[in-house]
């Protein structure tokens, strides 16, 4: 038994070395990987409603996120704050139907009638004429059923999905995508269908392998280019975090031959401290284990205001720090929101051409924009537990992957479930991308840090990683000792005073004694006649 | 001087004479101190330009609980900036529960019924409450000044009236009435334990009627405000006093009762306190109290069982816009929060008296500001600068601000001085058993010791933040006492028993 699973292990540990050397050595991936995708332009996403407390719950965020991983700027609205005209404005539009008793008012409904631009419906049976022709779509209400969805090299079985319809028919020239099985008779339907620049995709849930599968009809309907790398990312890094098991995490990492990228919670204040020295220090122990650091968002108050100001320079000074301690931060972990504020995105991501959007759905904005930010470089950030949801079709992923793909991990709270984690990365088999292979760049006013085939360069210098940052000072003064003048002086003046005192204190103590003795003995009786009473 | 100068100026004087004989015939000292005090105090809140405060983050406890909400589109950008007078009123079903128990919210809630009466049933304007306030503060002065004139000579009265005007009726204390901080209700309850305790004393009115009135003034201002809940402790231990000034039994017992509610919501008060308000407290206890003077703010981490890394927070408030944690994660909860309590802390600075001593000072520095400098007084459509504050009737509070010795140490004196000045007649009141006149020293040192109750919980409980809010009590205190020695002062009254009002009710002078 023991020596079958050896055996098994050895031939995994084979497999994944050869994966891994395949990744190292083919042609220019790192350029490729994290080139800007094709400029897919500002996209006009419409959504019938944001489908609370449904399954479909979620779903707006993700196909924003989505957007964002191939460089898009998007535009969102539900489609009761649709103004006249707006459609002609944008070259793309997205629909989101979540609910069919929701319909689009006329104004919208014409203008999407007449719309010639790239078009991709999700969901729902209402189409414009123009697209349901193109595509041949022939749409047919799904059975209230388990259904199972295949993308790629993954499938999943997905619970019952209401008012979902099923693609029963496209042109002959319709690409189609991924399938939907109806686990009840067994029939096979495409997910999507594209043609011409309009596509058509059945549902889409968040947390699920339909986000995965309508990455693929993305990719073709916004023409991005290049091979796509998946990434570990380890969020939640805190400078209270148990910065031991980080450094184990990157031990373990790297015996296992897997870059990864750690998302550091930014420091602004009392960064001279012996605690942030080390941080420093496990940052710069990440960076020489072949980990890669971006730079986590701050936490942002209820309270917080666009007059504030102070995230700008909070950030750059958050940046510069690193780079004088020899790290290299190459972009940048958000939430989904900080694209869509106006403040967040001018003064906090503006350093960076490279962040990783995840999902925030309570994320607190202090100006909404009516546009997102879109960066060079996006992956999809996907907890990697959701893959661990899908099932595998083949020992290995063999289908290239649609679009740059993070999956991340928050830091483990202990050595046990960190343990597990770097096992099922290893039997995930994907090969992983290193960050620091594509061309990276944050920049402040004062200096600049890039990645370029896996070199790290402030300022054009290279960055020697293995270099070992200061010690922790044990002795660290925390309180300035208060401003002093003529100490000697007023020392000796001190000692001057005190002994006239001390003096003073005698004297007194000695008059006091005898005048308490005179006035005693005018009183005392000493004996003798009474007579003169 | 030529003689047609010297007969106007007599002229003049005449007619001023006059004036103050009319004066003293119709309006006694505290009836005008009352009406001076309405007057400015209208003047400032009700006439344009507005005077209130602007939100600091914290209405929305209050608020929205209470059926109100922020309907100003730009309500966020106006945080600390500007008073804003209008606010909605949620016309659906108020899904928000109470965040925090106050005594506030009856105040809330009969303005709105009257807003929603007399006004408007969706808008809900800021100055219905602040009228509430303002005569309750009316009759609140009217009482104190009645209290330490009542049969003193007229000029004198006068006198002491017009301090009393140029004390309360300063903008820095009234501006809280258009707001929802609890500041204001804390302001006119404080007055109203005073003015009872001093009619009580000096038998002015129905000893009953103002006995209730300390109970519940007493009860409101405990429950003001989570951090004056163990203030009712030390208002019914020396209220004891006030329950001794009559010897007859229902008096007693009415004492007797009031002041053991008083001790019993004191303690629920405290025990009600909301966790998120903990929390608060806790991480200011922390970074702005134990941390940033410590020597070793590891060490001091680790002593009360917190990863010494939390030291980075040393200096930095809750409400920090940008921070490194969410101050509200579960990893805050579980490994900072969860950790200490406010025994930790006050355990923590008997063992750091050096440090305590240099909070203590700190404290000081705060403990003469009426007026947060973080919070402006006028509305944005006033067109003044975002956080502009009001000199409107500031005299006082500015002088009081500028000219004060900020140490612990000019505390201690005044206390001290306060305590010498009025022992002598407490004494005498003791040793003559006449107990209704060994009121007074017991009623001030309960006013005193509230103040000082109040900076010494604020430095446990949130250590330098917002001290100058914080020490609010102390400011109230601390000007109610110097109001009372110095009218006592002018009057003669420091050493001596006050005379009474002969009276129906029982001599407390048998034992």
């Amino acid at each position: 038994m023991r020596k079958s699973f050896s055996i098994a292990r050895t031939a995994m540990l084979i497999v994944l070395a050869f994966a891994l050397a395949y990744a190292s050595v083919s042609p220019c991936p790192a350029a490729a990987e994290s080139a800007p995708p094709a400029a897919a332009g500002q996209v006009l996403l419409l959504y019938d409603s944001l489908a609370l407390s449904t399954v479909r719950q979620g779903n707006v965020e993700t196909i924003e996120r989505l957007l964002a991983a191939y460089g898009a700027r998007v535009v969102a609205m539900a489609f009761d704050r649709y103004t006249a005209g707006t459609l002609k404005s944008y070259s793309r539009v997205v629909v989101v139907r979540n609910a069919p008793d929701l319909s689009a008012n006329d104004t919208l409904a014409s203008e999407l009638a007449a719309y010639d631009g790239d078009y991709l419906q999700i969901g729902g049976q209402t189409l414009p004429d123009r697209v349901r022709a193109r595509l041949g779509l022939k749409l047919t209400p799904a059975p209230p059923d388990m259904i199972r969805i295949e993308a790629g090299d993954y499938g999943q079985a997905l619970s019952t999905v209401a008012d979902l319809d099923f693609i029963a028919g496209t042109s002959a020239d319709a690409k189609r995508y991924g399938t939907l099985t109806s686990m009840s008779d067994g029939r096979r339907m495409p997910y999507a269908a594209a043609a011409g620049g309009y596509a058509y995709a059945s549902c889409l849930s968040a947390g699920g392998l339909t986000e995965l599968a309508l990455a693929y009809v993305l990719k073709d309907w916004l023409h991005a280019a290049g091979d796509f790398g998946a990434y570990v990312l380890i969020k939640e890094v805190y400078p209270f975090s148990d910065l031991a098991l980080l450094k184990t995490l990157a031990d373990k990492l790297y015996d296992a031959g897997v870059p990864f990228v750690i998302s550091v919670k930014p420091v602004f204040y009392n960064t001279s401290y012996p605690a942030m020295q080390r941080y420093l220090q496990a940052m710069q122990y990440v960076q020489s284990r072949n980990g890669s650091i971006i730079v986590d968002a701050p936490a942002v108050a209820a309270t917080s205001t666009a007059a504030d100001g102070s995230l700008r320079g909070k950030m750059s000074g958050f940046i510069e720090l690193l780079a004088d301690n020899g790290i290299a931060p190459l972009g940048m972990g958000a939430g989904l929101s900080w694209a869509y504020d106006q403040i967040y995105a001018s003064e906090g991501m503006s350093f960076f051409d490279s962040v990783f959007l995840g999902p925030d759905p309570q994320g607190q904005q202090v100006q909404p924009g009516g546009t997102s930010a879109a960066f060079a470089f996006s992956p999809y950030v996907m907890p990697f537990a959701q893959l661990q949801d899908f099932e595998r079709r083949s020992i290995a992923p063999h289908t290239p992957l649609p679009l740059n793909l993070a999956f991340s991990f928050d830091l483990f709270r202990d050595a046990a479930s960190m343990e597990d984690a770097v096992d099922a990365i290893a039997r995930s088999w994907i090969p992983f991308s290193d960050l620091k292979n594509g061309a990276h760049a944050v920049r402040t006013d004062r200096l600049t840090v890039q990645s370029s085939d896996g070199s790290l360069l402030i300022d054009g210098k290279p960055l020697d990683i293995d270099k070992k940052g200061r010690e922790v000072d044990a002795d660290y003064a925390y309180t300035a000792a208060p401003k002093t003048s003529f100490t000697k002086l007023f020392g000796v003046q001190n000692r001057i005073l005190m002994v006239i005192i001390g003096l003073s204190l005698a004297v007194f103590g000695l008059f006091f004694f005898i005048g308490y003795r005179r006035y005693r003995r005018k009183f005392l009786y000493r004996g003798g006649s009474h007579d003169a009473f | 001087m030529n003689q047609p100068e010297s007969a106007n100026t007599g002229a003049i004087a005449a007619y001023l004479k006059r004036i103050f004989t009319a004066a003293t015939r119709y309006a006694s000292p505290s009836l005008l101190a009352a009406a001076a005090v309405l007057a400015i105090s209208a003047a400032a809140l009700f006439v344009k330009p507005y005077i209130g405060m602007a939100d600091n983050g914290d209405y929305f406890r209050v608020l929205y609980s209470n059926g109100i909400y922020f309907n100003a589109p730009d309500y966020a950008s106006q945080y600390f900036g500007y008073f804003i007078k209008h606010y909605g009123i949620f016309q659906y079903f108020n899904e928000n529960g109470a965040t925090l128990s106050s005594s506030q919210s009856l105040f809330i809630r009969t303005a709105l019924q009257l807003n929603i009466w007399l006004l408007n049933a969706r808008t809900f304007d800021i100055r219905i409450q602040a009228a509430i306030y303002l005569i309750l503060y009316t009759v609140a002065v009217y009482m104190l000044v009645e209290a330490l004139t009542w049969g003193a000579p007229a000029k004198r009265g006068y006198t002491i009236a017009s301090i009393a005007v140029f004390l309360f009726g300063d903008t820095a204390y009234t501006a809280y009435f258009n707001s929802f901080y609890s500041e204001a209700l804390m302001l006119v309850m404080s007055l109203f334990v005073l003015a009872s305790g001093l009619l009580i004393y000096r038998r002015r009115f129905n000893d009953y009627a103002m006995l209730a009135v300390f109970v519940v003034s007493s009860l409101l201002l405990v429950t003001s405000k989570q951090q004056n809940a163990p203030l009712g402790i030390l208002i019914a231990l020396f209220g004891i006093c006030v329950l001794l000034a009559r010897t007859d039994r229902p008096y007693r017992l009415s004492a007797a009762g009031g002041l053991a509610l008083l001790c019993v919501v004191s303690i629920a008060s405290y025990v009600l306190i909301p966790q998120e308000f903990v929390n608060i407290n806790k991480y200011h206890a922390m970074t702005r109290g134990v941390l940033p003077d410590s020597s070793n703010p590891e060490k001091s981490l680790e002593g009360m069982g917190i990863n010494g890394q939390y030291s980075l927070l040393s200096g930095t408030i809750y409400y920090e816009p940008y921070t490194t944690i969410d101050v509200n994660s579960n990893q805050m909860l579980t490994e900072f929060y969860g950790k200490f309590g406010f025994g930790k802390v006050l355990a923590y600075y008997a063992t750091h008296p050096g440090q305590a001593g240099r909070m203590l000072n700190l404290a000081a520095k705060d403990a003469f500001t009426t007026r947060p400098e973080a919070m402006g007084n006028y509305e944005k459509s006033a067109g003044l600068a975002f956080g502009a504050q009001t000199h409107f009737f500031s005299v006082y509070s500015t002088l009081k601000k500028t000219l004060t010795p900020k140490t612990f140490g000019f505390i201690f004196l005044w206390l001290i001085i306060v305590v010498g000045l009025y022992l002598p007649s407490f004494v005498t009141a003791v040793r003559t058993k006449n107990r209704r006149q060994a009121v007074r020293l017991p009623l001030l040192l309960m006013m005193i010791l509230l103040g000082l109750a109040g900076i010494a919980i604020s430095i446990v409980g949130a250590g330098d933040a917002d001290l100058a809010k914080h020490e609010f009590m102390f400011t109230i205190a601390f000007d109610l006492v110097t109001f009372t020695t110095v009218s006592d002062a002018l009057l003669g009254r420091l050493w001596r028993n006050v005379p009474l009002r002969p009276g129906a009710a029982p001599a407390a002078t048998a034992v």
